[in-house]
């Protein structure tokens, strides 16, 4: 017959009266042991009890959910704006150009792979790269940052 | 090129050549300080409002929907491949630079536009992007003595001593 769980039988499974049936039985070798293992038994029932209660479903699924959108926003910071010559430029002669030109506007001709203009404004760099090659169209960067404007 | 000469300029310091009451907007219960500026190239030119911004470090920033709602004409693209440009809310986005003339009170000057485009940048969230109005920056507020009076509800503008 199965046994049913009622609150009048419970003192017959009590710690002291299992403990005693498991020594019995050989589990347990000696006291320390067993109310080690006792005390981690229902230590794992209240932290199974306080995630159900603080979640309101299952744990698992959340922790993927969060995984999902944590990789989804890094893609997202890391991965959304493309490269293009003038960053390659910029990153192969930084160490020279931030130690003569941090936060200062540069302008870059595409084609030559060179720093055509400078200048505090893109107005200036503008006007100054466009005297020196006859050039009507550049890539700005402004030293040392990785935006031009900060609106 | 301005109207003004440089010397009635300086002796006028002290009086604004431009003064407008902050705009009200109802949806808010707020009011902003806007300020009308004729803009466009050398064929065509039309005049909006932009809201001063401090915080903006274009000279003038426009959305490219609004470029398109107010068919602008803007002046001569100046760069050749998108240009990073941060926003607000931590995002760098692309931009293209445009050479506009810009106009206030008969003070003209030659300056760079910076136009984005939100939607295209948002378009896998498929988020809505209200029409934003233009800003004007710094590039152009620092040529100005600008002075933002609160409690009363007005931009003033004045020439540089």
């Amino acid at each position: 017959m199965a046994y049913t769980y009622t609150e009048e039988n419970e003192q017959d499974y009590s710690e002291d009266y299992l403990r005693e049936k498991m020594k019995k039985w050989g589990i347990l070798k000696d006291e320390m042991t067993s109310r080690l293992i006792l005390a981690s038994s229902s230590l794992n029932e209240i932290f199974k009890e306080l995630i159900v209660q603080r979640s309101g479903r299952d744990i698992y699924e959340e922790i993927d959910a969060l995984k999902k959108r944590v990789q989804y926003l890094e893609k997202r910071a890391g991965g959304k704006r493309k490269l293009t010559k003038a960053d390659f430029v910029v990153e192969l002669n930084k160490k020279e150009l931030e130690t003569k030109y941090f936060g200062k506007i540069v302008a870059i001709d595409a084609d030559s792979l060179e720093v055509v203009g400078i200048g505090d404004t893109i107005l200036e760099a503008y006007n100054n790269a466009k005297e020196k090659t006859g050039k009507d169209q550049f890539d700005f960067r402004r030293i040392g940052y990785s935006y031009v404007y900060r609106v | 090129m301005s109207i003004e000469s440089e010397e009635a300029k300086k002796k006028n310091a002290h009086i604004p050549f431009h003064e407008k009451e902050y705009t009200y907007y109802k949806e808010t219960n707020q009011y902003f300080p806007f300020l009308e500026v004729t803009v466009g190239s050398d064929t065509s030119r039309k005049r909006i409002v932009a809201l001063a911004d401090t915080g903006c470090t274009s000279c003038i920033h426009f959305c490219k929907s609004y470029v398109e709602k107010e068919g602008l004409t803007l002046g001569k693209k100046v760069n050749k491949e998108p240009i990073p440009v941060s926003v607000a809310d931590g995002h760098i986005i692309n931009a293209d630079l445009y050479e506009v003339t810009c106009e206030i009170d008969g003070n003209e000057q030659k300056v760079i536009a910076s136009v984005i485009d939100p939607e295209k940048f948002f378009e896998e969230e498929k988020k809505e992007i209200e029409i934003v109005e233009p800003l004007m920056g710094r590039g152009i507020l620092d040529n100005f003595d600008v002075t933002f009076k609160g409690k009363k509800k007005k931009i003033l503008l004045f020439h540089s001593e």
